[in-house]
């Protein structure tokens, strides 16, 4: 009898330690898909802000946009992991997006010129949900698609 | 042994999150499709055939998933004279959808209460449907999942955005 | 035995309730998990609708009756787009509008889930701005310049909505290097007496137009007032003296008054100057009269404008210790400010301007304003029929706003 006590006794522990740890699992995930959401969010709203600024004929470098996407990120994004990749051709059908974003090898830059097609892909590899469950959960990325104004003449 | 009917329930939930968190991120895809196709069909005056298959493969760019099916269509609607606003019945030229999908207007218009729309003005709609499987599907959560975006936008240069048809 | 029996009942119980005690926060804890992202999503999609009404909003801004129109085209949009959410959106939404601006605040609220017990509904509130729309300004200009000896250019540039120049990207319009007097230089633009000319210009958001005026006296003739040491002006060459080079100067219409000037010493031999209050007194045109303060006095005499000296003897309306402030150009005749709304705003916003036409004339100032001997006037002269003081530059401004080749709208919140 004594030997059975013991048994349910540590039965019961081991019990709650699996569900505390499902438990513990879920509160994870629930705080690791509030970020990812506001940081899928976050630079959904950060690349349509900085993409304006092509779309109007301004110049703007690689590296301006990704500061410019970091600065209207509401402190979410960091720099050192947003990649950018702007294409441009006369029409969109000319234009292959880039199969990987985060691959982080040299992205290609070219804003075209007045009236240009504009394919913009911006990732980001620095959420953690994204990257170790990549498998199910897609990427931070966005991508947007525009035409530059035509030219002022 | 009662625990061990939870334990399943809150690993379900885990899956449903992660689920969830893929989910939202195809809806953002399917909207970011809608709006760029909207924005440039309202910067024309007037679209041909080869340029809304150009712009659908922009959409089809944005949405940028390989799994699940992905269409896009657009339609000009152009409102009666005053007083009766908006009217799903109304609409000039209906866009070649790509690659077949029609649009369902008369789940998104209405007429409007109050007040009215200048008459002949016109709007562009815009819809991007997909469906995606979903990553980690046990029931109860479905395998896969429809997402739909419908994009309203006003054209930029001209009272109506013309198109061929 | 029964002892233990007890306490076998005992620790089942004690199991029971520990299943209790953690059920509930974990279906709490789901339920607000589910429910907070049903709300994000929730706010996510009403703010997508929110900004696709306020932009179709802000395309409606040129339009005369904008303030009745705007509210309706958003509450329509509103009501389409949101038709999907599984919820009540309050409509008709806030819209608030202003000439270059539409603010649109709406809220929904869905029915809640889980949390169903607790909290009842889910409510959201979002807000969009959009501004616009932005424009292109046409101008249609006429060179004029009867000034043979000044080179007179002419650039428009914008000022942005905290008042600040931005010459970065101006455009020049023209200048006054005639090819029927000179020959042409190559390389620079130019254009012909009285030909008109269009240009156009880009104007952002809120930004006003505004003109530069580049002068450079004796910058078309050798040999004309080369000594030009201030903006009133300069001396005729003496005999024998050699010419110097010529001095530029620049004026800005967005700087008002327009010209502030310190009039540096001159020769007191020959130099009686400025306006005696006898001489105004002849000089004002009865009821034509438009001056405010002896330091932006700008009246008209005889269809010439009349601007102030600073030279003028102790109790003229010049004399007001060697500072002047003078305005130098003319807008539709009269002379210039800086009024919203006022048919003579030299600085108008594109909206402000709303399709009329500003005809604009500049006194480029090259020349002094007394020359030896006599009282008032002398090449650039104020007073006397047949000269034209501010016909230095002319040409009128348009504003094309809709449906103009750049009907820009742009979300700003």
């Amino acid at each position: 009898m004594t030997g059975l006590i013991v048994d349910r006794r540590g039965v019961a522990a081991l019990e709650f330690a699996i569900v505390g740890g499902t438990f513990f699992l879920l509160l994870l995930l629930v705080i690791q898909f509030g970020l990812y959401y506001l940081q899928v969010t976050a630079l959904d709203l950060a690349v349509q802000k900085a993409s304006r600024q092509i779309l109007i004929n301004q110049a703007v470098t690689q590296t301006q946009f990704v500061t410019n996407i970091q600065a209207d990120s509401f402190g979410l994004l960091q720099s050192q992991t947003i990649h950018v990749a702007v294409q441009s051709a006369a029409s969109f059908g000319a234009i292959t997006p880039v199969a990987n974003i985060a691959a982080g090898a040299s992205l290609p830059y070219d804003t075209g010129t007045y009236g240009s097609a504009v394919l913009i892909q911006v990732g980001y590899t620095g959420n953690a949900l994204a990257n170790l469950l990549s498998q199910f959960v897609p990427g931070v990325s966005s991508t947007i698609a525009f035409q530059r104004e035509p030219s002022p003449q | 042994m009662e625990f061990g009917l939870i334990a399943p329930v809150l690993l379900l939930l885990c899956f449903a999150i992660v689920d969830f968190a893929a989910a939202v991120r195809v809806q953002i895809g399917v909207d970011q499709a809608a709006r760029a196709v909207a924005n440039l069909i309202v910067q024309q005056s007037a679209v041909t055939t080869a340029q809304l298959d150009d712009f659908y493969i922009a959409g089809r760019d944005c949405y940028a998933f390989n799994s699940g099916t992905f269409s896009i269509s657009a339609a000009s609607v152009t409102f009666p004279p005053a007083p009766s606003g908006w009217d799903a019945a109304d609409y000039s030229g209906h866009f070649a959808p790509s690659p077949g999908n029609l649009l369902t207007l008369s789940a998104g218009l209405a007429a409007s209460s109050g007040g009215s729309v200048v008459g002949g003005d016109s709007t562009i709609v815009v819809q991007a449907r997909s469906t995606f499987a979903i990553p980690l599907a046990f029931w109860p959560i479905p395998s896969s999942l429809t997402f739909t975006s419908t994009e309203f936008a006003r054209p930029r240069l001209s009272f109506v955005v013309t198109a061929p048809n | 035995m029964s002892i233990i029996r007890c306490l076998g009942r005992d620790r089942r119980g004690a199991v029971a309730l520990m299943t209790a005690i953690t059920t509930l926060p974990l279906v709490l804890f789901a339920g607000v998990a589910i429910d907070c992202a049903r709300q994000i999503e929730l706010y996510r999609s009403m703010q997508n609708s929110a900004d696709a009404a306020a932009l179709a909003g802000a395309t409606l801004l040129s339009e005369a009756n904008y303030a009745d129109d705007v509210p309706v085209l958003v509450n329509a949009y509103l009501k389409a787009s949101t038709a999907g959410v599984n919820g009540t959106v309050t409509l008709p939404a806030t819209v608030a509008v202003t000439a270059d601006s539409v603010t649109v605040t709406v809220s929904a609220s869905i029915p809640s889930t889980l949390l169903s017990l607790l909290v009842p509904r889910l409510p959201t509130s979002v807000t969009a701005v959009a501004g616009g729309p932005e424009a292109t300004i046409t101008i249609s200009a006429t060179p004029n310049g009867t000034n043979a000896g000044d080179l007179n250019t002419l650039y428009v540039y914008a000022v942005k909505p905290d008042g600040t120049r931005d010459v970065s990207d101006k455009t020049i319009l023209f200048n006054n290097n005639s090819c029927f007097l000179q020959a042409c230089v190559p390389g620079v633009q130019v254009f012909n007496k009285g030909q008109t000319y269009s240009v156009q210009f880009a104007l952002g958001l809120g930004e006003r137009i505004a003109f530069e005026l580049d002068n450079v006296t004796g910058g078309r003739s050798s040999s004309y007032y080369q000594n030009s040491p201030n903006t009133y002006g300069s001396m005729p060459l003496s005999a024998g003296q050699a010419a110097s080079a010529a001095a530029a100067n620049v004026y800005y219409s967005s700087d008002y008054p327009a010209t502030l000037e310190t009039v540096p010493a001159r020769p007191a031999a020959g130099r009686s100057g400025g306006y005696s209050a006898a001489n105004q007194a002849a000089m004002v045109n009865a009821g034509n009269v438009n001056f405010d303060s002896a330091a932006t006095a700008c009246y008209v005499y005889q269809g010439t404008v009349v601007p102030v000296s600073v030279n003028g003897p102790p109790g003229s309306i010049g004399h007001i210790g060697g500072l002047a402030q003078q305005q130098n150009v003319l807008v539709n005749g009269h002379c210039a400010d800086v009024t919203p709304g006022s048919s003579y705003n030299i600085d108008p916003t594109c909206l402000e301007l709303n399709g009329e036409t500003l005809n604009i004339n500049w006194n480029d100032m090259g020349n002094p304003i007394a020359v030896q001997g006599s009282t008032v006037g002398d090449s650039d002269r104020y007073i006397a029929s047949g000269y034209n003081t501010f016909s230095d530059m002319s040409y009128s401004v348009s504003c094309t706003v809709d449906p103009g080749p750049f009907l820009r709208v742009v979300l700003t919140q």
